[in-house]
């Protein structure tokens, strides 16, 4: 039976667990162990907030938790076995674990596929946590926006057209169907995005004036081993190792773009630190960062973001774009 | 199972750096940290007892290295035996392999970083003087070696160890070493064998057990390919880092590849030295 705890007391006693052990103990949990049953108790007090941005009317903090590490997808290139150990280790009290850190360190949203398995986050509202949450989603094969509509009923403030899947309609030459799902989702009262890896999606969106409320594009450098080889110009790498294939060109496009934009796969999925990351994300216009986090690295990762927004926004920043959120 | 002196032992051993959080993840720093994580005391022991169940009946870990959960699987009646790895004193001395000694280890051996260091410092009778100090305490004696020219001296001087472990990996992965990268080691915490060939045809004359590691060039090479490529290629035993949940099917496919590749008709060409 699972223990009943209160969040607060959850968040707690978890985050008192990650001071006091030492390296390599912290965090321990048993693959096997339940999600903490839902108490309704109050949500835990935020600690310090993080710098928040606008999307149309709704607040957002400059960090917002992606779903990827918790989804198990690690993008680890030639080491398949790190998504399995990521899926061990993150078990479903210890997903719960970190997304309630993730509050308590300021952290206001997160990025998860709507078909993915999300029940911590319901259970996370079901106790009084206020993480918003943006779902990834994907037409259906038969071409339907089922997805959409369920990621609606089950309580997405925003809602975009992963990638993937606004990639695959640009090859099909079926773009009018990635204005569809904008128009579809601003229907229903939700914020309206297109997610990117390939920066033609962007630049079809703005040619097509497409009235999104946000775009979420990839941005990362090219600065690590495993990037792509000169040779390589695909938008994604080959070898599950690279998603933004030309950043320049993605900076220089983006200072022309009057939306909010969430920058996402700074970290090229583990490989880019996040101390030369977040200030490369922030100074080269991104509004938002979007970025996968254990429940270990959620603390640092919180005040490294608030340091860096706070020389980003100040005086003598070298961001030349506006901030549009 | 393959014997080394007189002592006999499963032909997949159990590696040590899952345990230890060392992930050679090449840029994916915070893998190590994963792994540790992951393997908690509770975690590393249920490993172990796993891994007996399953047949394998050795494991090899640094001395230095936090190794209770392995005396804890023998106060509790495990038989798991021990390969220690270790390394000079930073003055010189040998305290590691006594270390090994008093700690229990089955077999001992000078870890390929400490060799090559010796080898490039000149001092490379200092090797044999290891073989022949864990030899006169009555354990088994190894050299360990990711650098071929290490194993190449042994054999010159004809130091009588019981068993070289040499890393043995294709450069079939993405995160191979690239064309100009010669060196042993690859720089980015991606590849322990420059050269495979070369270590196959200069192990084919070596006439004592090899254990091979590092054969999945640290978890780019999937066991599939690469436990039928070391026993086809020569060696006498694998040995390979796994987690868990690996452990049952790793076990699995050693079986089924030892059973083909010790049969007639053998693309193995090296005889059994274990």
């Amino acid at each position: 039976m699972a223990r009943q705890i209160s969040r607060r007391g959850f968040v707690k006693s978890s985050l008192i667990a990650s001071a006091a052990a030492p390296l390599g103990l912290s965090g321990q949990t048993d693959s096997t162990a339940q999600t903490p049953a839902p108490t309704g108790a109050p949500a835990a007090a935020v600690r310090e907030p993080l710098p928040t941005g606008k999307i149309r009317d709704q607040e957002f903090s400059r960090l917002i938790m992606g779903g990827n590490l918790i989804g198990g997808y690690s993008h680890s290139r030639d080491l398949a076995y790190v998504s399995t150990l990521m899926r061990r280790y993150n078990s479903d009290a210890k997903i719960r674990e970190t997304i309630e850190l993730a509050e308590a360190h300021g952290i206001t949203a997160i990025n998860t596929h709507v078909i993915q398995e999300n029940s911590f986050l319901f259970n996370h509202w079901k106790c009084g946590g206020k993480m918003k949450w943006f779902a990834q989603i994907a037409p259906d094969p038969a071409g339907g926006y089922s997805q959409i509509q369920r990621a609606v009923d089950e309580g997405a403030t925003g809602i975009h057209i992963n990638g993937d899947a606004a990639e695959s309609l640009l090859s099909q030459g079926k773009f009018e169907r990635v204005g569809e799902t904008v128009q579809l989702i601003k229907a229903s009262k939700r914020l309206a995005g297109v997610g990117a890896h390939d920066l033609r999606i962007i630049i079809e969106c703005e040619k097509a004036k497409l009235d999104v409320d946000f775009y979420q594009k990839t941005l990362h450098s090219l600065d690590y081993y495993t990037a792509p080889r000169p040779d390589e110009k695909d938008p994604k790498g080959a070898y599950d190792n690279s998603w933004c294939n030309n950043p320049q060109a993605v900076i220089d496009f983006m200072a022309t773009i009057k939306k909010p934009w969430i920058a996402f796969k700074i970290l090229a999925a583990g490989a880019i630190q996040p101390r030369a990351a977040f200030p490369y994300a922030f100074n080269s216009g991104a509004d938002f960062i979007l970025v996968g986090m254990f429940d270990r690295q959620i603390e640092e990762d919180a005040k490294l973001a608030r340091r860096v927004f706070t020389v980003v926004s100040g005086p003598g920043s070298k961001r030349t774009r506006p901030w549009f959120a | 199972m393959g014997k080394i002196g007189d002592q006999e032992f499963s032909r997949l051993f159990l590696g040590g750096n899952l345990i230890g959080g060392w992930s050679h993840s090449r840029d994916l720093d915070y893998v190590s940290a994963l792994m540790r994580h992951y393997n908690t005391d509770a975690k590393i022991r249920e490993t172990l007892e796993v891994a007996e169940a399953h047949g394998i009946t050795a494991i090899n870990t640094w001395v230095m290295q936090e190794n209770s959960h392995l005396f804890n699987h023998w106060k509790a009646g495990g038989k798991m035996k021990w390969f220690a790895q270790v390394r000079l004193d930073a003055g010189g001395g040998y305290s590691q392999i006594q270390k090994a000694i008093d700690e229990g280890a089955a077999g001992i051996h000078l870890t390929g970083d400490a060799a090559e260091s010796l080898l490039k410092e000149g001092n490379f009778d200092k090797v044999g003087e290891t073989v022949q100090l864990i030899k006169s305490r009555k354990r088994l004696a190894g050299v360990g070696a990711h650098d071929l020219r290490v194993i190449v001296e042994c054999e010159k001087v004809k130091m009588d160890v019981d068993f070289y472990q040499k890393t043995f990996h294709s450069h079939d992965y993405f995160t191979a070493p690239r064309p100009e990268d010669k060196d042993p080691l690859g720089a980015h915490d991606n590849s322990w064998c420059s050269d495979p060939q070369a270590v196959i045809d200069f192990m084919a004359t070596v006439k004592k057990p090899w254990i091979a590691f590092k054969i999945l060039a640290a978890g780019a090479v999937p066991p599939r390919a690469a436990f039928p490529y070391a026993f086809n290629n020569g060696a006498d035993f694998i040995l390979v880092g796994m987690f868990d949940w690996q452990i049952e099917e790793d076990a699995k496919l050693a079986r089924r590849v030892v059973s083909v590749v010790a049969s007639r008709g053998s693309k193995r060409t090296r005889p059994w030295f274990a």
